[in-house]
């Protein structure tokens, strides 16, 4: 198993607002993520939380209106923070990071064939011409799964289902052969049994070229599948992070607790689906004190009064909520929470006996991944036993 | 390509003879009968008998009809003006170039102004080239185009004297009239060009194109730009007979002699063979305006393309 004590991006303290008429939006509180080369980040949130805000801060893709307002993101020797003009974020957009977005419908230029559109980004960061480019759209076409590339390059999206136009995307930023490769939303607009195909894909490449990758999404299902390291998002912090296993079977943050709680899989048949009650914070106003706190039924006092610090769980495993502060009243996750760290135990110690790095490059699927998808994905049937809910 | 050429063809024939129809059987709908304005309120009931027997107008509805579609495909014949007692098609020759070129001159000057306008403000949306380009034209806009035509010959014709008042005899005659034009169509192209160009800025690929690391420029030019432009096109022959039956007025205030002026004329002339002429060749420009600008949407937009197509190219 490899380690990597060196991240590849290191993003400190992150803080970034949008003025919106006139008021000030608050989008990233204090972020701080680190990155490391070969793995697979999957960052998880609802709507809103900040996290399509923050991979976009990693490009530069972020609306005119929003701004860095203290913190760093180190990148190559570089702090991305201090990027300004299109100039200045050549080397790095499309160059060493490429981006999938969410929806395919869209994300293409709908005037022009998919093979312009491929060897756009072929000629930018591959400087191929003519013939040459031409040749490496067919080979790249090929090697994302689109058969007969001559024929398919002369045709406009519109001719292409959504499966084959993701493809395409995910072509075009293989084409300009990223460093990292920050997928969002890889599957959301796509139906099942085309998601796992394309993640699959996303997959494949990603050991084919090394890439480091970087999941946005809202579906467990798909970060179970693919994750190595996860880090949940809320209200623009980050509240959770650690290795997929840890986070699945061993959650610390009371918003974790209920992210997984709201999980289908998860659930009893016939009873109804665990729906987490109010809303996010309005992120115009400062939030005082845990973020979630108002929507947590075993909230503490302190939760309404001081934001909790990251506390570290384990090297891997870190969570910004009060209930890992020693002081604190033990509080029990839910049951079905509880099961699913029995189930992990073997695992997460497994993990621990290892040293503090189990996210790597060795075959993510046959260990942590498929693990924690089986848990995930785990019919209602056998899910019975151990999830007996309250 | 071709069948989608040939369609449009044929629905446009077909419409412009549904609009031949009606607008033929205008005469029988209308007060007054054309033999009585032709012999005078005065004249007798023989003499009005004669007249209509001479031109016609005791036959059946239907043959009636026929034969004036026949003169005016086979001879081009459009009857005879009954006011100047001269064949239609040789008054409305001479003014049809006429009002083509104030329209023509008046549509390209129009967008000159306004598409580059309307991609600026779009791309500095709020800043204050913005507002002061959608509200100034939009205020103008508002503006009567016969009262713009009032006050702008007032100002630069009777009191500065930079231009002629009326006439049609020197390029200077046309100034004012363009002017009036273009200033009343401004607004709805900026504000289309804007529009089209903010929902291409909007789009999911100019982010991926961003994404790819291409440059502001390029992709301003090769995704927003080309993208935006295919409705910039298509307006570019809608407006052109809006513009048309737009100079009726601002002719007549100008007293330049084109088609919108003899139009008038023969309304209150109540010259029904010049009208019929006229509102035909009106019509059958805005069908041609539209069956080109459904082929230029064809040509510039793929999807529309291979819609009607099926695929070969």
């Amino acid at each position: 198993m490899k380690k990597h004590t060196e991240p590849l991006l290191s993003v400190r303290d992150l803080n970034f607002k949008f003025t919106l008429r006139g008021q000030v939006l608050h989008a990233l509180r204090d972020i701080s993520l680190d990155v490391y080369p070969g793995e697979s980040l999957a960052i998880v949130g609802e709507s809103g939380s900040g996290k399509s805000v923050f991979v976009k801060c990693l490009m530069g893709l972020n609306d005119l209106n929003g701004y860095v307002e203290s913190g760093s993101i180190e990148y190559g020797g570089k702090d991305l923070t201090l990027l300004k003009t299109d100039s200045d974020w050549k080397d790095i957009r499309g160059s060493r990071i490429a981006m999938v977005l969410q929806d395919p419908m869209t994300s293409l230029n709908p005037l022009k064939t998919i093979g312009w559109q491929i060897e756009e980004a072929v000629r930018l960061h591959q400087g191929l011409k003519g013939a040459e480019a031409k040749k490496a759209v067919y080979s790249i076409l090929e090697e994302v799964g689109i058969s007969e590339p001559e024929r398919r390059a002369k045709q406009y999206p519109h001719e292409f289902s959504g499966g084959m136009r993701q493809r395409v995307v995910i072509a075009i930023a293989m084409a300009c052969r990223p460093e990292i490769l920050i997928c969002d939303e890889p599957t959301t607009a796509l139906d099942v049994t085309i998601q796992a195909q394309i993640l699959g894909l996303i997959r494949q490449m990603q050991k084919k070229y090394n890439l480091t990758t970087i999941y946005i999404t809202h579906d467990l299902g798909v970060v179970a599948n693919v994750a190595d390291r996860i880090a949940v998002m809320y209200a623009g912090e980050i509240v959770e992070v650690g290795t997929s296993d840890e986070v699945f079977y061993d959650p610390r943050h009371p918003y974790t607790w209920a992210l997984l709680s709201s999980l289908p899989q998860l659930g009893v048949k016939g009873e109804p689906l665990y729906s987490i009650e109010g809303t996010p914070p309005n992120l115009f106003h400062e939030v005082k004190g845990d973020a979630f706190a108002p929507r947590n039924p075993k909230a503490l006092k302190i939760d309404y009064v001081k934001r909790p610090p990251m506390f570290a769980v384990t090297a891997t495993h870190s969570a910004r909520t009060w209930l890992i502060d020693p002081r604190a009243p033990k509080v029990d996750p839910p049951e079905h929470i509880l099961a699913l760290r029995e189930r992990g135990k073997d695992l997460v110690a497994k993990a621990a006996a290892e040293g503090t790095a189990l996210y790597g490059a060795s075959a993510p699927e046959e260990e942590t991944g498929a693990a924690a998808s089986a848990a995930v994905n785990e019919e209602n049937g056998s899910a019975k036993g151990v999830t007996a809910r309250g | 390509m071709k069948d989608y050429v040939i369609k449009k063809l044929l629905l446009g024939v077909a419409l412009i003879f549904c609009v031949s129809f009606l607008v033929f059987s205008m005469i029988y709908m209308m007060p007054g009968d054309p033999a009585s304005i032709m012999a005078g309120q005065l004249s007798s009931r023989e003499n009005l008998e004669a007249i209509r027997h001479e031109y016609g107008f005791d036959r059946p509805f239907l043959v009636q009809y026929f034969d004036w579609i026949r003169k005016i495909l086979f001879e081009r014949d459009f009857g005879i003006s009954y006011k100047y007692r001269l064949p239609v098609w040789g008054l409305i020759k001479t003014r049809i170039p006429i009002s083509l070129k104030l329209t023509v001159a008046t549509l390209i000057i129009e967008n000159l102004v306004a598409v580059p306008l309307g991609l600026i403000c779009a791309y500095k949306k709020d800043s204050l080239i913005d507002r002061l380009a959608v509200g100034t034209s939009l205020v103008l806009t508002a503006v009567p185009s016969f009262w713009l035509a009032a006050i702008l010959m007032l100002v630069f014709a009777v009191n500065l004297k930079l231009v002629p008042v009326a006439g049609f005899e020197s390029w200077r005659n046309y100034i004012l009239p363009i002017v009036t034009g273009v200033v009343s169509g401004l607004a709805s192209t900026i504000r289309l060009t804007k529009s089209e160009a903010m929902d291409a800025l909007r789009e999911k690929y100019v982010i991926t194109a961003y994404a790819k690391g291409l440059t502001k420029r390029g992709v301003l030019v090769k995704h927003v730009l080309r993208n935006s432009l295919i409705i910039i096109a298509v307006n570019l022959f809608l407006q052109l007979p809006w513009l048309i039956s737009g100079y009726i007025i601002i002719e007549n205030v100008f007293g330049i002699p084109g088609m919108g002026n003899l139009m008038v004329n023969s309304i209150v002339e109540q010259d029904f063979n010049v009208i019929q002429a006229i509102i035909l060749i009106i019509t059958t420009l805005t069908v041609v305006c539209n069956i080109l600008s459904d082929i230029v949407l064809g040509i510039l937009d793929p999807r529309i393309r291979i819609a009607v197509t099926g695929g070969d190219r």
